[in-house]
């Protein structure tokens, strides 16, 4: 797969220098080394990525569905900016997946050591995935940056791990159809298309899971109650003021 | 039969001697120089740390500009250039 993007890139560039006459443009150091990161990946088997822009290798998304531990049958979007820099700087990670975790706060920052204080350029594209993996094996309450969530795991697990299933059955799929909350990070708008749905009650049900996760695993929860009131529904643009009641 | 040389051209490869075949930072195999230069060779060449790891000096450089500590990206020791 990844073979295929740097042969496709190699026509692109002969057939680029064949009409630029010989002057092709030369692939930047961070294009170079990344090339040679995804060439060399080796995914671990609850790991996949995706190109939108096939013919742009600096910005991708690494998708993780832990098969164990507390988010074992989630699925997890992580974008990946590898700026110009790399491998001098590390890229930037973000989780794109509203999740309930002591080191991803809910704007999508990802606390990993190598993302940061511990970067070094001999580290590859395939470290940040294993580390990546392992947080979500070993969610680490030091350092955190949700600290509801961290102080909730040393405290009282069997919680923790009902916020961690309540918010990835918010987030994602609840009963087979996706509830979509394609923009929690903006502005926390959740469509929770009742009227497309079969089963309205059943829907309710798990759109009200979905917002008391996002309050439990809020910091700032006078934010989420305000943004609440943008909570609306996609059939008839109804806006959820019971909110509170829930 | 005898054979007369009239002309000859010699012909020699080289290669850096490293304990590895490709520089840790920027993954060119230290045959070929560091994505900044054009020409492998005594323009690109590469240098050796005290803790025996070995990169481009152009890659090696770079990165030691960028950090407050001098260390080796591969093993974390303090950075020495190791002058053999
Ligand atoms: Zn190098
Ligand atoms: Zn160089
Ligand atoms: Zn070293």
């Amino acid at each position: 797969m990844i073979k295929l993007f740097s042969l496709k890139q190699q026509k692109k560039d002969e057939e680029g220098s064949a009409r630029a006459g010989g002057s092709q443009k030369k692939a930047s150091a961070a294009q170079l080394r990344i090339t040679k990161d995804l060439n060399e990946l080796n995914l671990p088997k609850t790991c996949s990525t995706e190109f939108p822009d096939p013919d742009d290798l600096l910005n991708f998304k690494l998708i993780i569905c832990p098969d164990e531990g507390f988010y074992r049958g989630g699925r997890f979007v992580f974008s990946f900016k590898v700026g110009p820099n790399y491998p001098h700087e590390p890229p930037k990670v973000k989780c794109e997946t509203a999740v309930y975790h002591p080191n991803i706060d809910l704007e999508g920052n990802v606390c990993l050591n190598i993302l940061r204080e511990d970067w070094k350029p001999v580290l590859t594209v395939n470290s940040i995935v294993y580390g990546l993996q392992y947080l979500f094996l070993e969610p680490n309450p030091e350092d955190p940056l949700n600290k509801e969530a961290a102080d909730e795991l040393q405290s009282n697990r069997r919680l923790f791990e009902q916020h961690v299933q309540r918010a990835m059955r918010g987030g994602q799929s609840c009963f087979d159809t996706p509830l979509g909350c394609e923009s929690l990070r903006d502005d926390i708008q959740v469509r929770a298309d009742i009227g497309r749905q079969g089963n309205a009650h059943r829907t309710r049900i798990a759109y009200c899971c979905y917002v008391r996760s996002l309050i439990a695993s809020s910091k700032n929860y006078k934010v989420m109650q305000m943004s609440s009131e943008r909570f609306y529904t996609r059939g008839n643009q109804k806006t959820i003021h019971n909110f509170n009641k829930l | 039969m005898k054979v007369t040389v009239k002309s000859w051209t010699g012909v020699a490869t080289w290669r850096w001697v490293a304990n590895d075949d490709n520089c840790g930072i920027c993954r060119m195999p230290f045959d070929s120089c560091c994505p900044d230069c054009k020409l492998p060779g005594d323009d690109c060449p590469l240098v050796w740390g005290a803790c025996s790891h070995c990169f481009h000096i152009h890659c090696i450089v770079k990165w030691l500009h960028s950090q407050p500590q001098q260390q080796c990206p591969m093993c974390r020791q303090d950075w020495k250039f190791n002058n053999k």
